[in-house]
């Protein structure tokens, strides 16, 4: 047999520099090393067949793998302190290596593999080949097809297959005695991942089928059944070992690879410690352990985090400035919250009815808005800053009133707005009592000033992406009034009901205020909706929202309504006075709590003070107030539907 | 014979490159060991080396200098471990650093140290493979050590559904 050497070797021995020992020497020479006592002396390359006369392969360049060239008992003693699964690895990488690990002289290295794991997997059967047995217990390759996508496992039957091989091999019983019997002599089946079909393979199952046609008190077939069950019996508790091993196995794996990710966060940390990163990691916390280049099972070698290393930076570096415009933006929603607890304070200070604008509003407001805004961040602004502005917020809040006053005038038809330059009061349409309002939000009418205070104009409804590119929306709790200018449109439908209702009543509905029908306080009856068995009265302003009840009747007009004549107005509101929850509702001025009327004065006496009651009527209020709608005693007057008030 | 700790013994490598070195580091090779226990009277001639070279002797040299005076395992504790002990691949720190070398020499420094009978240095050259191999995915291996996939299509799904002996088809 030939002195193998390395390819370096053989390759200066060849070479003319290449001066061998004299004879003399190299009979005082010891001979090589004896091998060891491994089945055959001859190296792994000369076990391929092909070896001798197959040209050496070149692979970009180099000469033939080193490895394919080692004396056998080197490389056996090289696969001895391999796994299972690694010797598989390795028989698939060439001939040369196939060859040498599938003889049955390379059994024992087979065997030392299976004691190299842990834990230690059941022993192989002995009609089983350990190489097969490594697939089934590690590999991912169908024993059928050789695809990878071997997922099917019979533990009984020590079986790796893939689905196609599964449907095409194994069928599953159809018949309730052959589930039966197939359960009973069929030591196990195989079950697809993610279903739930048992299949038994197709022999088996013909023999079952076959047994069936057997009389079961033959005792032919009654001794074989016996010995049939004993066999299944050891196959079953084989594979109930089978299981528990792969239980353990599977436990084993994911602590191991949670120990892999453990060291991985660990290095990729100290690595990005020693580059100025430790404090931001701290920061950002939960997105760095769960970022995929640090939560991967896989050591960290220096060619990974030299690959990794500028996009970790990349998104630390991201991470940081989004966690310093989070910090810079809960700052200034604290300086709105400061903003908004001074304006409150400034709002008890002042009489009740006086409307300001909201705090998203003061913080769009120069120069209010610099101070919060344009403040560095890492300076604190204490509540008292904001006295600073004090005198301003007043003025600030007449031009914000005059400036919506004015968009709110532009909202109006035509044939309300007041003449330019005629030296009409800009804003005296507003006040009519036909003027009304309807936000995009809420069907209810509103009036004016109402509108200046109406809770939706000034609801925060920025979506996500709209907070993340728009810091002043995302600091403030709420809008600024009307944000966009597209939240308010005049309310033509109420408008038209209201001139019926108020044209009704006898008074021009384009000179009469709301205040002024409140001191009339007469009361109106719906003609559409009345009946000999009930008829209905009610107030101007519940007449305006019965109107929009009746949206359906082209024409709402002031033919509809009737007036209520003295005798029977006094009669309704006596029915009224009965509830005194039902009366419209005002505020308290000392601590502007809202309530019934009728209750106010039971409230006034909580705050024990010396004074008369004192309440107002808030600007905020719905139009649909109390009292709302009565049923006339029926009795009180003929009903008569020919009688309606033309004015 | 036992000799003095100090006695200095010459070895001569194929390429012709001589060391003088310590005879307790020598003995680390039971192949020389053996060979200057069978010479009873001391020589001058260095001892020739015909299948290492000198850069792999160095090597060699500087493991067994380090591991001088290291008890050695004898054969038949080794023999007797063989077949029942599980075979770890932890290699020392100095050991791990000292077989951090490129595969061509790795390969050369096992096969020195099969040759010169260093049971422990081919252990760590063994179990340098081995780690190598761990956990690679047969492509992977294939790229580490520069080996030709010669199988073809048919032979490769062939080999994975088959999984038997050779001597069994």
């Amino acid at each position: 047999m030939p002195l193998r050497t390395s390819p370096r070797l053989a390759e200066k021995r060849d070479s003319p520099s290449w001066s061998p020992a004299p004879d003399s020497t190299q009979q005082q020479q010891p001979g090589r090393k004896r091998r060891r006592s491994t089945p055959d002396t001859v190296s792994a390359a000369s076990i391929s067949s092909c070896d001798e006369s197959r040209p050496k392969k070149k692979h970009c360049g180099i000469q033939t793998s080193w490895i394919t060239q080692v004396p056998l008992d080197i490389l056996f003693e090289i696969f001895q302190r391999l796994e299972p699964l690694d010797l598989l690895h390795v028989s698939y990488t060439c001939k040369v290596l196939h060859s040498t690990l599938v003889t049955r002289a390379a059994a024992f290295v087979w065997r030392m593999a299976y004691r190299n794991v842990f834990p230690t997997p059941p022993v192989c059967p002995d009609d089983v080949n350990l190489m097969h047995y490594a697939n089934f217990l590690y590999g991912h390759h169908c024993q059928f097809c050789g695809s990878k996508r071997g997922s099917a496992v019979s533990n009984d039957l020590i079986i790796r297959a893939c689905a196609p091989c599964v449907r095409e091999r194994f069928e599953a019983p159809i018949t309730k005695d052959e589930v039966n019997l197939a359960t009973n002599v069929i030591p196990g089946g195989i079950v697809l991942p993610k279903g739930n079909i048992t299949r038994y393979c197709k022999e088996d199952m013909r023999f079952v089928r076959e047994a069936m046609k057997v009389n079961i008190s033959n005792p032919e077939f009654k001794s074989w059944y016996d010995a049939r069950m004993t066999y299944v019996s050891n196959r079953r508790q084989y594979g109930r070992y089978v299981r528990r091993w792969r239980q353990d196995e599977a436990s084993r794996k994911a602590m191991s690879l949670a120990e892999i990710r453990k060291r991985r966060v660990d290095a990729i940390t100290s690595r990005l410690r020693e580059i100025g990163y430790g404090s931001h990691i701290g920061l950002v916390g939960w997105a760095y352990h769960q970022h995929p280049y640090v939560v991967q099972a896989k050591e960290l070698t220096d060619s990974a985090w030299n690959k990794i290393k500028p996009r970790l930076v990349e998104f630390l570096d991201a991470e940081k400035s989004v966690r310093l415009e989070r910090h810079r933006r809960s700052i200034l929603s604290s300086r709105i919250t400061s903003l908004d607890a001074y304006l409150r304070d400034i709002r008890w200070s002042l009489p009740p009815n006086i409307i300001l604008p909201d705090v998203a509003d003061y913080a769009s407001m120069e120069p209010v808005k610099s101070l919060i805004f344009d403040t560095p961040v890492d300076i604190f602004l204490p509540i008292q800053t904001f006295d600073q502005l004090r005198s301003e917020l007043l003025p600030l809040g007449l031009r914000w009133r005059e400036k919506n006053d004015e968009l709110l005038t532009k909202l109006l038809p035509k044939n309300l707005r007041p003449a330019r330059g005629r030296g009409t009061p800009w804003k005296a349409p507003l006040d009519l009592a036909v003027t009304f309002f309807r936000c995009a939000w809420c069907d209810e009418p509103i009036t004016y000033p109402r509108a200046l205070v109406h809770a939706c104009l000034t609801r925060r409804r920025a979506t996500p992406s709209m907070l993340k590119e728009n810091e002043f929306l995302d600091a403030n709790f709420s809008e600024p009034w009307n944000y966009g200018g597209k939240q308010l449109a005049f309310d033509h439908q109420t408008h038209n009901i209201a001139v019926g209702v108020i044209t009704a009543l006898g008074e021009d509905p384009m000179q009469v205020k709301p205040e002024q029908l409140d001191v009339l306080d007469r009361r109106l009856e719906c003609t559409l909706c009345a009946t000999s068995a009930r008829r209905l009265a009610m107030r101007w302003k519940i007449a305006i929202l019965h109107g929009l009840q009746h949206s359906k009747v082209e024409d709402t007009g002031h033919r509809y309504w009737r007036v209520l004549d003295k005798r029977e107005a006094a009669q309704v509101k006596a029915i009224e006075a009965r509830d005194p929850r039902h009366t419209p509702d005002v505020a308290c001025t000392i601590c502007r709590t809202r309530m019934p009327q009728g209750l106010f004065s039971q409230h006034w006496r909580m705050h024990t003070v010396d004074a008369e009651p004192q309440s107002y009527i808030p600007h905020d209020l719905p139009v649909k107030q109390p009292p709302y709608e009565v049923e006339i005693p029926i009795n009180s007057s003929r009903y008569d539907t020919t009688h309606t008030i033309n004015t | 014979m036992a000799a003095p700790a100090t006695q200095q013994i010459k070895i001569r490598c194929n390429d012709e490159k001589e060391f003088t070195v310590d005879r307790d580091v020598l003995e680390r090779s039971v192949l020389i060991k053996n060979m200057l226990e069978d010479v009873t009277e001391q020589q001058d001639a260095p001892i020739p080396l015909p299948n290492v070279s000198g850069p792999v002797m160095a090597k060699v040299l500087e493991y067994c200098t380090h591991h001088r005076g290291e008890p050695l395992p004898s054969a038949d504790t080794e023999q007797s471990q063989d077949e029942t002990r599980k075979r770890t691949t932890d290699i020392s720190e100095w050991d791990q650093k000292f077989i951090t070398v490129d595969q061509e020499m790795l390969f050369e420094i096992i096969l020195a140290a099969n040759y010169l009978d260093i049971k422990s240095l081919l252990d760590v050259g063994c179990k340098t493979v081995a780690n190598m191999i761990k956990g690679k995915t047969p492509e992977e291996i294939r790229k580490l050590f520069n080996i030709v996939n010669d199988f073809t299509p048919e032979e490769e799904a062939q080999i994975k559904k088959e999984n038997e002996w050779a001597e069994d088809r």
